[in-house]
């Protein structure tokens, strides 16, 4: 297939991994466009622009564990899935479209009609505008892309990293506007006038957050959620997350004439988070055009996979897990953690933690430091690296002894609390107990 | 005398800034390759437990 050069640079800005994909058929791509916008062919899906502030680039791998530009059939079913072929796939052929399962088979867990079943949603893919660390084009190409769809089209807001927002060393301009050289996120026009100046990450999610055309914005990890590393206490740039920059900082909270932007800022926090928990609300905003109901922290009100049910539930912050209560029964972290249900012996006996109804185990670590009784997310079932046969596979905590069910293989390590508000400071040291024998 | 600013710099991690330029004769005259992100690692480790490294600076 021939392309213009001309045709060469719009395929370039057009998605930000289309052409990092050396399966990718462009050609079969091609019954799939659609309207022309900003000069680039629209796919006619919503557009994804991912800005990155300061970020270790973990996120993006992490999603990039569910994007494969190769599904031989052999995979395309597992004891738990099935693929539907879609009328864009051609005989001997699949359209791989770099989200296209990223979307599908997390999209699946949300409408198949039995639980836990993963079936790809053919038609759910994104145009994953603007990915620096992944995207083919470079410098006024792809700024002058963003600008024009800022102005012209619905698109979706994700961050990863955090949000500088002092600088000690420089003096504030005027007040309210303080110099926020630690994260510039490239030259943007930003309509303000100046043109395409440097602009921070600060300045350009509050550009992008506050037009018209955003539905939603969603933090990719601790740190754009909550602040994360960045934020922990000693750094120099006074780094915040999505959520408290733009509602606290900026006042984006309905009251001064400014817009309310509470209700679409959606926290995926983890470091890095899981590729599923980070899908989700943009699959649930694709199949259902709304927001996804949202808990305390804005965060996915949370869909755990167990025993391949899918259900969800709230989970409060700093409720123990490692113990059973009549209406709750037990919390999901520890109840199923082998180190914790499995033990290698037996319980350790009398004393602090061993047998005397707080539940340790031999074997499980709280008392060196484990934050699995005040972790929120579902890694003990839902388990990582989980690649083309979404078989759960290793997780931080699992070793591969002593238990009976296969797959709770893993780094053997404590977990961190990667994905809660405090993570890092309320996590540590991430290696001792507090003094009355609970994790930190 | 043409410039060329590449900002931001593509598949990378991290931000950066490419600025070139170059006389007619085609010569660079000026070439900078700027690093646009600080977090400040070493800050964030003072005063905590050394083994808190381990998890903090897997995050670089």
């Amino acid at each position: 297939m021939k392309i213009t050069r001309r045709q060469f640079l719009q395929y370039c800005t057009a998605s930000a991994a289309a052409l990092g994909l050396s399966q990718l058929d462009l050609l079969k791509l091609e019954k799939a466009l659609a309207a022309n916008v900003c000069g680039c062919e629209d796919y006619g899906v919503p557009h994804v622009i991912w800005m990155q502030g300061q970020s270790c680039g973990g996120c993006t791998l992490s999603i990039l564990n569910r994007m494969r530009t190769d599904y031989p059939p052999a995979l395309l079913s597992g004891p738990n899935w099935t693929w539907t072929p879609t009328p864009l796939d051609g005989p001997g052929g699949l359209v791989q479209d770099v989200v296209d399962l990223l979307v599908g088979d997390a999209v699946g867990a949300l409408t198949s009609p039995s639980p836990g079943t993963w079936a790809p949603f053919p038609n759910g893919y994104i145009n994953l505008d603007y990915q620096s660390e992944v995207m083919a084009a470079a410098g006024d190409l792809i700024t002058d892309h963003v600008e024009c769809l800022e102005s012209n089209t619905p698109f979706f807001l994700a961050l990863s990293g955090a949000i500088p927002l002092m600088d000690p060393h420089y003096k504030e301009t005027e007040p309210g506007t303080p110099r926020q050289p630690f994260s510039v996120a490239g030259s943007f026009d930003t309509g303000d006038g100046a043109g395409k100046v440097e602009r921070s990450i600060a300045e350009v999610v509050e550009w992008l957050a506050t037009s018209p055309n955003c539905l939603g914005f969603v933090c990719f990890g601790t740190c754009a959620s909550f602040g994360g590393i960045p934020a922990a206490k000693g750094n120099w740039t006074a780094a915040t997350g999505g959520y408290n920059f733009l509602v606290n900082y900026r006042g984006y909270n309905g009251t001064g004439g400014k817009a309310d932007l509470r209700g679409k800022i959606i926290n995926c926090p983890g470091c890095a988070p899981h590729p599923d928990w980070m899908i989700f609300p943009i699959a649930y905003y694709i199949l259902t055009s709304t927001i996804p109901p949202l808990d305390d922290k804005q965060e996915v009100d949370r869909v755990w996979l167990k025993n391949n049910q899918v259900f969800s539930r709230t989970i409060t912050k700093n409720t123990p897990r490692a113990i059973y209560t009549a209406d709750k029964g037990y919390e999901v972290f520890c109840e199923v953690c082998p180190k914790f249900t499995k033990p290698l012996v037996t319980d350790l006996g009398a004393g602090p933690g061993n047998g005397d109804g707080t539940g340790q185990k031999e074997g499980c670590t709280r008392n060196q430091g484990c934050n699995g009784p005040f972790a929120s997310p579902d890694c003990p079932t839902r388990r990582w690296n989980n690649f083309d046969d979404h078989q759960p596979n290793q997780w931080c905590v699992g070793s591969g002894l002593g238990s009976a069910t296969p797959n709770h293989s893993g780094a053997n390590y404590v977990c961190q609390g990667c994905a809660e508000v405090d993570f890092p400071d309320g996590r540590s040291p991430f290696f001792e107990p507090d003094k009355n024998g609970n994790p930190v | 005398m043409a410039s060329i600013n590449i900002d931001p710099v593509n598949r990378i991690e991290g931000h950066q800034k490419w600025e070139v330029t170059a006389d007619v004769d085609g010569r660079t005259t000026f070439a900078k390759v700027r690093g646009m992100m600080f977090r400040g690692w070493e800050r964030i480790l003072v005063g905590r437990d050394p083994r808190d490294a381990m998890i903090i600076c897997g995050r670089i």
